[in-house]
């Protein structure tokens, strides 16, 4: 499927600020059954791009901007040609548990932090569903989709980027990273390496949960095909209207951008997420590029005031571990 | 006089064969002590305190009721260790600096030591030191540790053991040299006549590792210290080497990133920086890619750093190295990346993250001692066989929640030095902090710091836990006659 999107993020200050220093992790991955076509970010105020990889393979841009603004606004466009994978999901006979020891680095996705955290309700979940025997892994994980789509309510506004697996657990509701969560912690639980995915899907005409903005994902592993996705969300498998930007190990390790700044304002944000199916590559393709967007930077203004107190800087100045006294 | 009670305890005594008959390298510093007697011993001591307390030389301890600013207690009597002794320590410390350099390389590139067996690839990615961000990141050089402050010790047989090795920030260094200038000052005609190494020329040979590891292309580059700032307890020794060294000395907030390239704000505008030296912990370094909170680091550092704009020393990542964890497998990295045998050993030591070693560690609380794996400075530390059974029963506990957290080791002896205690000269154990420089070459300052544990029967040498230091003298070649 060939699939254009537009991510458009607007930030805006209350005041002026300085000194952002931004990381975005926006680019379709390109690999073998996603093609990134093309790829252009678009960025005011005016500054300079950088772009590497992260340990996990992601691309990540880079920019900073050092005089005072007020808005910041970042465009990134990319056509992906998606397909979908060979295999038939439900004919995959990989065992669980499974039938060799896997690779460690596979193993560093059993891991729990402190958003996928291993806490007392997941503990007690995950021995409820725990099979007796060895089982089919495509079963086992069916099992846990259909548990999270029966005991846990899609809502808005309940949760936070940041909030944790035992909260969602409470209260049984949240967004598509809740649920990403809640299946990587009961999936990391029976100790099937699980890992988070950020990427975006092309609705079509079905009606999808978590549409015009960023969506989230799970791949778990299955040893004889590699990373396989699922969506929590809508209770599906990953078809070819996905697009998939980023994995990590939660959602800290993939935030869409990120980014700190000098100043005392409040932010507001605003995203938006339009995605189109094209029926043929367009003639002219403009590879990866980056363009300048025209918003104003200010030579004077409020200088920045830091907003921490010298005790706060005191404590942090005495934690340094490394380099104690002798 | 002086020397007349002093007992060797059946410890091995850096000073003393036998009660009153000192080692051949020790003789012109006795026979001196002697000859001059009380008075202008105590006489020296007073200038030496005095040196210290003018100077404004001190450490912080955190938390403490007296205020905070101390002056770390100097001991008179000066550590002598003769020129081939020291050549054994050189040879076994650079070895050690070059394997673990090679091991921070492998870890984070192709984990070779993983692959092959070596280690358990778990104590690697279990570790909280262990940063995931460095992982392909090409640091400049391939070198990782710059500076490489690793603790010795000396046991009952007078063997030189490694205790611990500091491979991210290791500080103390300008102690060393201040003590240095101060017994010169105190001893001038003794240690005129002693023939002792010099080690003043420490800042030039640090800047000039420093210089070494610039970005390409970059001819006259800038380095500057990166402090925590004036509340941390090294702060002395940050002012003081970018002093020594004659370069600026920097909080966070005097940098910044602009078009992946570190500038520092002065007086005449933005000025790029090539190379810091930093005295902050990993976490703190860079809010955008560590700890969000973090006050004290330069947003978008690590990417300036990862695109080889700007060189890190240390580098980042490497308290993998100096885990205390993972320090039972440094002789096996001497092994498998050098083909060698280690010329410094160990102290046994048992990784409670392996059940069997955990459960021998709980069964034998009182005669062994427990460290934290990330502490420093005597934090987190148990000595079984001196503590009470509330103590040991609280460690207990928490080695049980978290046995990845910590190891134990037995008690070493540590050696004794004379150290001046009020009139007379008493024994006191001690060790010793010699200081690496990895650059264009690996260079060893001749000596290093020598701590003392000034509490009487402690093995505890932490300036935090009531420790000292005094100079140490490592004799020229032939000094000897």
């Amino acid at each position: 499927m060939l699939i254009k999107a537009t991510h458009t993020t607007r930030l805006s200050y209350d005041a002026l600020i300085s000194e952002t220093v931004m990381e975005l992790r926006m680019a379709p991955c390109h690999q073998p059954l996603q093609h990134r076509l093309s790829f252009e970010l678009a960025i005011g105020p005016p500054t300079q791009v950088s772009s590497y990889f992260d340990w996990l393979g992601n691309t990540v841009h880079a920019f900073s901007i050092v005089a005072r603004h007020r808005n910041v606004e970042i465009v990134a466009t990319s056509l992906v040609d998606t397909s979908a994978p060979a295999y038939v999901l439900d004919k995959l006979d990989d065992t669980w548990p499974p039938a060799a020891p896997l690779d460690y680095a596979v193993n560093d996705f059993l891991r729990f932090d402190d958003i996928v955290c291993k806490c007392a309700p997941l503990e007690a979940l995950a021995r409820q569903m725990m099979p007796q025997r060895p089982t089919r892994l495509i079963a086992l994980v069916r099992r846990m989709m259909d548990f999270i789509a029966e005991n846990f309510i899609y809502e808005r506004g309940v949760t936070t980027t940041s909030t944790a697996l035992a909260e969602v657990l409470e209260h049984g509701r949240g967004v598509c990273q809740d649920f990403t969560h809640l299946l990587l912690g009961l999936a990391r639980m029976m100790r099937i390496p699980a890992r988070y995915v950020s990427g975006f899907f092309h609705p079509g005409s079905k009606a999808f949960r978590g549409t015009s903005e960023s969506h989230a994902w799970c791949e778990l592993y299955f040893p004889s095909v590699g990373w396989v996705a699922f969506d929590p969300t809508n209770a599906c498998v990953v078809g070819e209207n996905f697009v998939k930007v980023a994995v990590g190990r939660s959602y800290r390790d993939v935030p869409p951008h990120k980014g700190v700044y000098h100043g005392s304002a409040r932010e507001a944000m605003s995203v938006q997420l339009q995605t189109q199916e094209l029926a043929q590559v367009p003639g002219r393709l403009v590879g990866e590029r980056s363009r300048a967007l025209d918003i104003p930077t200010y030579r004077s203004g409020p200088g920045s005031i830091l907003p921490w107190t010298l005790d706060e800087q005191m404590q942090q100045q005495q934690q340094q571990q490394g380099s104690r006294w002798p | 006089m002086l020397f007349e009670n002093y007992q060797t305890d059946g410890l091995f005594d850096e000073m003393f064969e036998r009660a009153g008959v000192p080692r051949p390298h020790y003789r012109p510093i006795f026979e001196r002590l002697l000859q001059q007697g009380q008075t202008a011993l105590q006489q020296r001591r007073h200038m030496a305190d005095l040196c210290f307390r003018n100077q404004g030389i001190t450490f912080t301890v955190y938390q403490d009721a007296q205020g905070v600013e101390k002056i770390f207690p100097f001991d008179l009597l000066p550590r002598i260790i003769p020129a081939a002794e020291w050549l054994t320590i050189e040879r076994g410390l650079i070895q050690r600096i070059t394997a673990l350099n090679l091991f921070c390389r492998d870890i984070y590139h192709e984990q070779r030591i993983l692959r092959e067996g070596v280690i358990d690839p778990e104590m690697v990615y279990g570790a909280r030191m262990f940063r995931r961000e460095m992982l392909s990141v090409r640091v400049p050089r391939d070198i990782y540790v710059h500076v490489c402050g690793t603790d010795l010790v000396r046991d009952k047989q007078g063997r030189y053991l490694v205790l611990e090795d500091n491979c991210r920030t290791p500080s103390g260094v300008s102690y060393v040299l201040e003590n240095r200038a101060v017994m010169k000052r105190v001893f001038p005609i003794l240690f005129g006549a002693s023939r002792v190494r010099a080690i003043e020329d420490y800042p030039h040979h640090l800047l000039r590792m420093l210089q070494y590891i610039a970005p390409a292309g970059r001819d006259d580059p800038c380095v500057v210290v990166l402090t925590p700032g004036i509340f941390n307890a090294a702060y002395f020794e940050h002012s003081f080497l970018a002093r020594q060294m004659g370069v600026e000395l920097v909080e966070g907030r005097d940098l910044l990133v602009e078009d992946s390239c570190v500038y520092m704000r002065t007086t005449s505008g933005l000025r790029r920086v090539d190379v810091i030296y930093r005295r902050l912990d990993d976490d703190f370094l860079d809010p955008l890619c560590f700890r969000a909170k973090s006050l004290l680091g330069v947003p978008g550092l690590m990417n300036a750093y990862r695109l080889g704009q700007v060189a890190l020393a240390n580098a980042v990542g490497n308290g993998i190295a100096d885990d205390k964890a993972i320090y039972p497998w440094v002789p096996e990295m001497i092994r498998f990346y050098l083909q060698q045998e280690p010329l410094l050993p160990n102290v046994p030591t048992y990784v409670c993250a392996r059940q069997d070693d955990c459960r021998y560690v709980l069964e034998h609380l009182d005669e062994l001692v427990v460290k934290s794996t990330n502490e420093a400075g005597g934090y987190g530390m148990l000595m079984g066989h001196q503590a009470d059974q509330a103590r040991r029963d609280e460690f207990a506990c928490k080695i049980r929640s978290d046995p990845r957290n910590f190891i134990a080791q037995p008690v070493v002896e540590l050696s004794q030095h004379p150290s001046l205690i009020a009139d007379n000269f008493e024994g006191r154990r001690i060790d010793l902090r010699p200081y690496i420089l990895y650059g264009s070459t690996i260079r060893v300052m001749p000596g290093g710091l020598t701590r003392v544990a000034l509490q009487r029967g402690s093995l505890v040498v932490n300036s935090s836990q009531g420790g000292g230091s005094k100079d140490t003298w490592v004799l020229e070649n032939g000094a000897l006659p």
